[in-house]
Formats: structure tokens, C-alpha cells, sequence
């Protein structure tokens, strides 16, 4: 760009005169004493033919480029909420723009990989070993994302049971709640530190209501492992059952630290604080917990108890209904059922 | 590495035009009388627009940086969409794909004010009369556009281009998200 700080044009005539067509005119213009037709013709200077093709050809470029946009556009978005929602450890709102993206970008190896974290973290792991399978194979380039997977799924092991521990399944039918407690026991006896073997007592005591040997083997599963997603999970209705409300929290509180939108740990504590008669943040916690899973039957059959100890019959049977919708939240209904009938003392 | 400059011009003559039809743009969006213009030539890297000394010391500091905000902003719509395609979801690159990059890379890379737009904004923010203000956003706009064409030895003009049509549809996303 070059501008004219003096006039380019031929001299001035004597009389006021457009230096471009020198006719004389009373009104001249800008820094150059232009009549107003020169100056129009000036400021509209000609764009050569060839100049507007070529822009004519960018602009078809542009909006064809424009026109693929969208979907692009919209996968990338949901890949990033899925990143903010990681980071903020939303996990479960990270694994459904994740899975969007997967949906969208089947071939996009960076999603699948935190979709699988992502799913790990809310303990999805049908879709960690859906998305795993989908993995095998493919070349991973990034080294810090590869060595976050691998650190996940070498977390991820501890929730399946071991080689060891299947071959004695395979005994039993693969079935690890027809093995009795003294099986448990004498398979753990040799291998101590097996967490699916430990967690599995462990909730075997539970249900029988031995809780103080119950919390023992959670307090050497966690003295592992202090974030042992299964045993965190046990404590805090274990401490419930025990009285010890403030434990109760704690443990829920603790798996809200990992996930924020885990449904268990809200609807657990709902329960807690049910118990301890604090009906309106239970209300609070189920209703969240439900909201960040509709679907979720332990989620929703915490807010059919506090819905029938708020004196809410109407709502707690609309949600037994959508319960009751789907088989796997049978077991869920049982305990809430034996609740309403009297048949299980939930609190005083 | 040294590429002399008139191969470049020729190798991304789409972002030198651009940049030259950015200039008579915005003349004619402050209706200031256009003389010539040098969209490009092949022998020299000689292109202009010439074109009258704005009144208004804000439309020549905006005349001379024009490009950057045209070019800039072209260079990364164009590239937007191969950009998301094959650098954030790693698809093999198409044919379309490499001529849309190629083509916000080059625009984008053209962005840049030359020395003689920083010239021309030199001499209408020095003139006596320039308001404060401008002067104060007219000289180191002027002192950037030299370090940018400092750059340019350091081939900061093409990283910029790169950088346009990778980072703007990150930081699109970003905002949108």
C-alpha cells in the first residue's frame, strides 16, 4: 500500500480546475482537488476481471468449505466438552460427548482413547472393553495419552478377577456367589491381595450384616489401594448400616472427589442423609443423582425412600413404575419394597 | 534456509492478492480515490495500491493493516474445515482437503503489513496534528509490522499461516464449547 501525501497529478491550472479531467467545478475534492465524478471514479477504481474470477473462485471455495463445516464443526465441539468435562472430572458427562464423538468419527483414535478413560472413571466397563476392542490394533502416537491408557487399564485389571482366581471360578461354575464363605476365605488365604476375591467376601459379609468383618476387609482392600472404586463404593452403606453417618459422608464425599457425577456416590449418600433424617439434602442428592442418570435404578429407587419417608406416595410409585419398567433395577425395588412394607428397618 | 522472496509470492500468489485486494477494500470502504494497483507480478515482488492520503489518520493506520484482519480471517474459514478433518481427527488428507490448507496457509501467511504499509502509516501518524490517541496506536503498530517483517527472515509469516489454520478453528471451538 502506498498513499499520496502530496497531489499526484499535473500542476494546478489558475482557476479551480479537477486535476484528473481539468474541468473547472466550484467543489473540488480530497488532497488531490478532484471534481466529484474523479473522485467517485477514484474511490469505485475498477477491480480487473481476472482479480474478481479469482475472488469469485475463493469465495465458491469458501462456501463450499463453509458447507462441510457443520459436522466437523459439531464433532469438535463435543470433543471438547468431552476434554473440559474430563478435566473438571465430569467423567460422566465426558463419556457421553465422548461416545458422540465416537458415534460421529469412528476412525478417531484420540476419542476412542477417552472414551475408554472416561468410561473407566465412571465404571462403565462394558464400554471400556467395547472401546478397548475397538482399539486393538491401532497406532497410537501420543505418548502421554498412551501411558494415561495404559495406567487406566492396568487400574482397570483389579476389577476382574485374576487368572488364578477365574480358574477356581471355572470350578464353581463361574459363578462367584455360589462359592461359600469358607471358599473365599481359603482361596484368599493363598492369594491375599486379589481384590475382585476380597470384594467379594466383602460384600458377602455385608449382605449376611457381619459388618465389622465386612469393614475389616475393606480397610486392607483400600490400605492396597486407597482408591479402589469397589471397596469406596461398599463403605459408604456399610458405615450407614454401622451408624456412623459421618463415615457414611466421607465416603461418599471421597468417590465425589474422583467422578463429580458419580450417580452411586449421590444416591448413597441421599440414603445416608435420609437416615439421619435430613430428608431435604437427601431429596436434594437423589434428585441430582437422577438427573444425571434418568435411567439409573439404584438412583432411582434412593429417590422412591425419600420420596415415601417425605410422605410423597404419589411420586414414589410413579418412579417404582419406571423401576419396574426395566429388569435390571429388580434388585433395587426389593429393598425399596421391603422398606415400604415394613419388612426392612431403614430408620427410626 | 533462504527461498528468494519472489518465489514465495509465487508459490502463495493467492494470499498476495488477497492482501493487495484487501487494501483497495478498505479505500473503498472509506471511499478514498484509488490510482493503481499491483495485485502481482511474476518478475518482482513489487505490489501496491496507491491510492490518496486518508483526512482521517485512523482510516490510513486502518487502510495499511487491512490485510491482516482479511487475510487472517479468510485464510482460517477457507482452511477451517480440512483443518478440523485431518488435523484434530487425523483423517488421511484428500485432494480437496490439501487445496483448502494450501490455501489458508498461503492467505493467512500474507497477513502480514509490508514495510511500505508501515511506511505509510508512519507518515500519516507523524504528521503534525495527529491526535494523541492515534499516535499512540499508530506508532507500535508501525514497530510490530518492522518486527514482522524481521520475522519473515525467521519464516514468521508462515508460521503465522500455519498457525491461523491450525489454532483458529481450536480456539473456535473453544469459544463454542
Amino acid at each position: 500500500m502506498e498513499s499520496l501525501p502530496e497531489p499526484l497529478l499535473p500542476e494546478e491550472p489558475a482557476s479551480p480546475a479537477c486535476r484528473n479531467c481539468g474541468q473547472a467545478h466550484a467543489q473540488l475534492m480530497g488532497r488531490n482537488q478532484l471534481c466529484p465524478e474523479c473522485y467517485q471514479g477514484f474511490v469505485k477504481y475498477p477491480i480487473p476481471m481476472w482479480i474478481k474470477a479469482f475472488g469469485g473462485g475463493l469465495l465458491l471455495v469458501l462456501i463450499f468449505s463453509l458447507s462441510s463445516l457443520s459436522d466437523n464443526f459439531t464433532t469438535g465441539i463435543h470433543f471438547k466438552r468431552g476434554e473440559m468435562a474430563k478435566r473438571k472430572k465430569n467423567y460422566l458427562t465426558a463419556e457421553n460427548e465422548f461416545a458422540n464423538v465416537v458415534k460421529r468419527e469412528p476412525s478417531y483414535t484420540e476419542a476412542k482413547l477417552q472414551l475408554l478413560m472416561a468410561a473407566y472413571n465412571n465404571h462403565d466397563f462394558p464400554t471400556v472393553a467395547a472401546t478397548y476392542s475397538k482399539l486393538v490394533n491401532e497406532q497410537i502416537t501420543d505418548e502421554d495419552l498412551l501411558s494415561e491408557v495404559s495406567s487406566t487399564l492396568s487400574s482397570a485389571a483389579s476389577y476382574y478377577p485374576s487368572d488364578s482366581l477365574a480358574a477356581y471360578l471355572e470350578k464353581h461354575g463361574n459363578d462367584i456367589s455360589s462359592i461359600p464363605e469358607t471358599g473365599l476365605r481359603d482361596y484368599l488365604s493363598h492369594h491375599s491381595n486379589e481384590p475382585y476375591a476380597m470384594f467379594a467376601l466383602a460384600s458377602r459379609l455385608f449382605d449376611e450384616k457381619k459388618l465389622t468383618s465386612a469393614d475389616s476387609m475393606l480397610n486392607e482392600m483400600l490400605l492396597a489401594d486407597s482408591l479402589q472404586y469397589n471397596a469406596l463404593c461398599l463403605k459408604a452403606p456399610l458405615k450407614r448400616e454401622m451408624g456412623q453417618m459421618d463415615s457414611s459422608y466421607y465416603y461418599s464425599d471421597k468417590l465425589l472427589s474422583i467422578n463429580h457425577e458419580d450417580t452411586y456416590a449421590l444416591a448413597t449418600k441421599s440414603r445416608s442423609l435420609l437416615k439421619a433424617k435430613r430428608d431435604k439434602e437427601a431429596l436434594e442428592a437423589a434428585l441430582q443423582s437422577t438427573r444425571l442418570n434418568p435411567k439409573d435404578g439404584y438412583a432411582q429407587a434412593s429417590l422412591a425412600l425419600v420420596y415415601h419417608f417425605l410422605h410423597e406416595e404419589a411420586k414414589r410409585d410413579a418412579i417404582i413404575k419406571q423401576i419396574e419398567a426395566d429388569t435390571s433395577g429388580a434388585s433395587y425395588l426389593s429393598y425399596v419394597k421391603d422398606v415400604i412394607e415394613g419388612k426392612e428397618s431403614f430408620r427410626n | 534456509m533462504l527461498i528468494p522472496g519472489i518465489l514465495i509470492s509465487i508459490v502463495t500468489f493467492p494470499g498476495v492478492i488477497v492482501h493487495e485486494l484487501a487494501h483497495q477494500l478498505f479505500c473503498r470502504l472509506y471511499k478514498i480515490p484509488v490510482f493503481k494497483v499491483v495485485y502481482f507480478q511474476a518478475e518482482n515482488t513489487a505490489r501496491y495500491v496507491l491510492h490518496e492520503a486518508p483526512e482521517s489518520k485512523w482510516q490510513s493506520i486502518m487502510i495499511g493493516i487491512g490485510p491482516f484482519f482479511v487475510n487472517t480471517i479468510l485464510g482460517a474459514l477457507i482452511a477451517l474445515p480440512s483443518s478440523l478433518s485431518v488435523m484434530e481427527f487425523h483423517h488421511s488428507a484428500g485432494p480437496l482437503d490439501i487445496l483448502l490448507i494450501y490455501l489458508g496457509v498461503s492467505i493467512a501467511m500474507h497477513a502480514f503489513p509490508s514495510t511500505g504499509d508501515a511506511q505509510s502509516i508512519w507518515q500519516a501518524v507523524e504528521e503534525e496534528g495527529t491526535p494523541l490517541w492515534i499516535r499512540i496506536i499508530g506508532f507500535p503498530i508501525v514497530g510490530l509490522i518492522y518486527l514482522g517483517a524481521l520475522g519473515s527472515f525467521i519464516w514468521l509469516d508462515a508460521l503465522y499461516g500455519v498457525g491461523v489454520v491450525i489454532g483458529f478453528p481450536k480456539l473456535l471451538i473453544s469459544l463454542m464449547a
